[in-house]
Formats: structure tokens, C-alpha cells, sequence
């Protein structure tokens, strides 16, 4: 992730919102500078993480905060912006943006325990996620299970994220990944790789997914 | 899930299938509840894998692009109030705009910076022509506390050297060794001191002598008169004293270069 400034033009929230929505692409990288710089100025006051997991967990953030706009979990209209369940906006686009930061980095604690502090490990251990989730994350709509799916395709692990990426986003045959992942000395051995991670995926959404409900 | 089932429905959801295919594996859906319910997840699965790597490669773009504009900085434009993270929007200000520059400037700017070199060269040289000789030896003359041995007695040269008023320096050391003549010879007329006693004002004397003579070196050294310096150093040189060696060194070096 870049530290430095550029010249990017700074809009309202209403207008980043309405801009995002309409997949304005200046706009978006405007929101993405914004959300950068903001990000760069105050992470420090709410986290301790070296740079590396800073940009994963920028990355991470940036990206629900877009699929939220996307998916109207936020909008705008006669100017105001409003969010969860059509409540209007009580916060600048920045702060509900550094809300969501600090959930996924509590996400990335969880999952590397030796970087937590006392305060964070209370509150990844005694409370449970979706307690944490659901305010920020979930809503109301149709989609929580696509919301629940992409939150876990943003925690699988690395060779999982490498299998899904070639074989939907890149249309990769299997005998393409083969090539490019040599790991793998068979197209059986790559289909049961890719079957599990399918499988892990399925499993972790449906467990979040029955919290939710229960909750 | 079925791990048979997931072949076709990923062939199925990449178009990798023919059209009677893709009709018979939509009739197996309609039937077969669990298959139509991993042809959903995989659905879900495949659509945020999609925009997941979208967003990624747009955001790697940004960044990329970012790198490519760092000289183009901006100033913040929005400034913390100090509580919580609210932020105001700071007065907006006047965006950087390169400075024309019209040919005659230019040809202006470059003349004035090829005068201020040759000015300063001017004086760099001068300063290094007046000072070159002695500087080149001023290790070996140790011109310090110690070599101005006659401590107060001198502090007048001093003050001429260091001001480079070579030539006063000059005239006071002759004056000085004049008077240091006499004393010699009205110590030789001297009845009422012993012999030892005598000898030690002697050797008074010649400490004193050869410090100045060794500061007359200086002096010519420092006016760039190399052969006067020579003919003093080799008087020092040439009798024992303090400066003895220290003036046959100096006298060799300066002899060498000369030649």
C-alpha cells in the first residue's frame, strides 16, 4: 500500500457514496486515497501492526467497505447518507471505515494471537464475532450469506485463495494450475485440494451463519 | 457436498459445457436438491472470488499509479479537530503551480550563476595564492602556543601574524633581535656575573633569538618569499637549538620543492 499523497481531488461522503455506487471510477480511487490517508494518519492510535499486515488489513477493510457501498448498505439520498436497516449515518465515512478496520484487525489478531494486547485478546476471546460483526458487517438483508461467505474468502489461507483466484476469476484449467502450482503432482490431487478448500469454505460460512441466526 | 457433483457444476458455471449438456445438468438441479444447493454456494463462492480480485487489481492499480505521481504531493486538505476522530474541512488553498519560465530568465538565471562562481573563485583563489605557501607548511612551522615560546614577550608578533601584517611582523622581529644582540654583548661586558650565570642568560637569549627567527621563517613563507625563508631556516638549522631539527626538515622539504 502506498504511504506517500497524491493529487486526488476530496469529495463529500454523500458524493463518494453515490460516485461508488454508480462504479465512478475516479471516484472510487478518490475514496480509496481518502480512506488511505486516513488510514496511514490514525491506525497507530487504534492497533499496533507492522506494515505488511497494515496493508492486508487496509486491503481487507477498503474492500468491505466497497462491497458495502455496492451493496447498498450504505447509501445516500436527498443528500444524506444513511446505513444498517435505513438508520441515517451517524459518523463520517472515515470513522465507519476505521470501525470496520478494527474489526478485521481483531480478525488478524485472532488468527496470529502472539501480536494481541491484553485488551484486544478480552474481546476476540470473550465476545463472540458476530456480537462484533453485526453491527458493522450485517444487516438485515438478503445477502448475509454472501456478505458471511466473502468475510471467510478473505480469511482462507493462502494456497486456498491461490487455487479459487486461477481457477474463477483467471479461468484456469486445472492442467494450468498444475503448471503453475507444481506442488501438485496430479489433476486428482489438485481437484481434492481445491474440493477442500470448497468444503472448509462451505462449513465456516454455515457456522457463522447458524450464530447469526441464533443470535 | 459431493465432490462428484463439483466437476460439473464448476464446467457448468464456466460455460465449459455443450448445449445438451448444460440442459440435461439443469433438469439433474430441478431434481436434486443438494446439488442445487451447492450450485448456489459455488455460485456465491465464484461471484466473490470475481469481484474480490477485481477490487485487488484495481486497488494494486491505484497504488501503482500512486507511485508514478509521489512528485505530485498535495497538501492535506482535512486536519484532525482533536476530538475523536471527527474531522473538518481546513481552508482550502491555492494548488502548487509550476513557475514559468521565459527564455531571458533563464539565459538571466545562468549568467548569474556562472558570475557568482567565477566571483567566488575569484576570492577562493586569491586567499589560497596568499596563503598557499605557508599553509602547505604550516604543520611542520607548528605555529602554536609552544612554538611561541617567548610567551608574552611576543604577543604583539602575534597578534601582526595572525592580522597577516607580514611586514610590520618583520620590522618588530628585527628590532627584537637587534635588542637581543645587545643584551648579548652587554652580557659579555657583564663583571659582576659568574660564568654559569652568564651562560645560562646566553642560552636565554639564543631560545629567544631562534624563536623569532623561526617566526621570520613564518613570514616569508606567508609572503611567498621561499628564498629569504631558506637562508633564515638554514641559520637555524645550522646551530643546536630547539628549532634545530625541526628547521632542517622544513629547510629540506621547501629545498626539494623548490628544485
Amino acid at each position: 500500500m502506498a504511504t506517500y499523497r497524491i493529487n486526488t481531488k476530496n469529495y463529500s461522503d454523500v458524493d463518494y457514496v453515490v460516485g461508488v455506487y454508480h462504479r465512478v471510477s475516479h471516484i472510487e480511487r478518490a475514496l480509496h486515497h481518502h480512506c488511505e490517508r486516513y488510514f496511514n494518519e490514525n491506525y497507530r492510535g487504534m492497533f499496533f501492526i507492522g506494515k505488511e499486515y497494515k496493508d492486508e488489513i487496509f486491503h481487507e477493510s477498503f474492500i468491505k467497505l466497497w462491497e458495502n457501498i455496492r451493496d447498498r448498505k450504505i447509501y445516500a439520498e436527498d443528500g444524506l447518507l444513511y446505513g444498517k436497516n435505513g438508520k441515517s449515518f451517524t459518523s463520517t465515512l472515515t470513522t465507519y471505515f476505521m470501525a470496520i478496520a478494527r474489526l478485521k484487525y481483531l480478525e488478524w489478531a485472532r488468527e496470529h494471537r502472539k501480536f494481541l494486547n491484553t485488551e484486544d485478546e478480552d474481546k476476540v476471546c470473550k465476545t463472540m464475532d458476530l456480537e462484533l460483526y453485526k453491527d458493522i458487517l450485517y444487516d438485515e438483508s438478503d445477502n448475509r450469506v454472501l456478505e458471511i461467505i466473502a468475510d471467510c474468502i478473505s480469511h482462507m489461507s493462502e494456497r486456498c485463495n491461490q487455487i479459487l483466484t486461477m481457477f474463477y476469476y483467471e479461468e484456469k484449467t486445472l492442467d494450468d494450475i498444475m503448471m503453475e502450482l507444481p506442488t501438485f503432482d496430479s489433476k486428482n490431487a489438485l481437484k481434492t485440494a481445491k474440493y477442500k478448500c470448497m468444503e472448509t469454505l462451505r462449513m465456516s460460512a454455515k457456522s457463522i451463519y447458524q450464530q447469526y441466526l441464533n443470535s | 457436498m459431493k465432490i462428484d457433483y463439483q466437476d460439473r457444476i464448476d464446467e457448468y458455471l464456466l460455460n465449459r459445457m455443450s448445449g445438451e449438456e448444460r440442459t440435461a445438468f439443469e433438469q439433474d438441479v430441478n431434481h436434486d436438491e443438494e446439488l442445487q444447493n451447492q450450485l448456489s454456494f459455488t455460485k456465491d463462492v465464484q461471484q466473490i472470488v470475481i469481484r474480490r480480485n477485481e477490487m485487488l487489481a484495481k486497488m494494486k492499480q491505484w497504488e501503482e499509479e500512486a507511485m508514478g505521481e509521489e512528485d505530485d504531493i498535495n497538501v492535506a486538505e482535512f486536519r484532525p479537530t482533536g476530538s475523536g476522530y471527527n474531522y473538518c474541512p481546513a481552508p482550502s488553498r491555492e494548488e502548487k503551480r509550476p513557475i514559468a519560465h521565459s527564455s531571458s530568465r533563464r539565459v538571466i538565471y545562468w549568467l548569474s550563476g556562472i558570475a557568482a562562481v567565477f566571483v567566488a573563485g575569484f576570492f577562493l583563489f586569491q586567499n589560497l595564492y596568499v596563503t598557499d605557501t605557508a599553509d602547505n607548511y604550516m604543520s611542520s612551522m607548528q605555529m602554536s602556543e609552544v612554538t611561541l615560546r617567548a610567551g608574552s614577550d611576543n604577543s604583539e608578533l602575534e597578534l601582526l601574524l595572525s592580522q597577516k601584517k607580514y611586514e610590520e611582523a618583520l620590522h618588530w622581529i628585527d628590532d627584537k633581535c637587534s635588542m637581543l644582540k645587545n643584551d648579548s654583548v652587554e652580557l659579555a661586558q657583564d663583571l659582576t656575573k659568574d660564568d654559569e650565570q652568564k651562560e645560562y642568560d646566553y642560552m636565554i637569549i639564543k631560545d629567544k633569538q631562534d624563536n623569532l627567527k623561526w617566526l621570520k621563517a613564518y613570514a616569508y613563507l606567508c609572503m611567498n618569499q621561499k628564498d629569504m625563508a631558506l637562508k633564515v631556516l638554514n641559520e637555524l638549522r645550522s646551530t643546536e637549538g630547539y628549532y634545530q631539527m625541526s628547521a632542517d626538515s622544513l629547510y629540506n622539504q621547501i629545498k626539494n620543492e623548490v628544485e
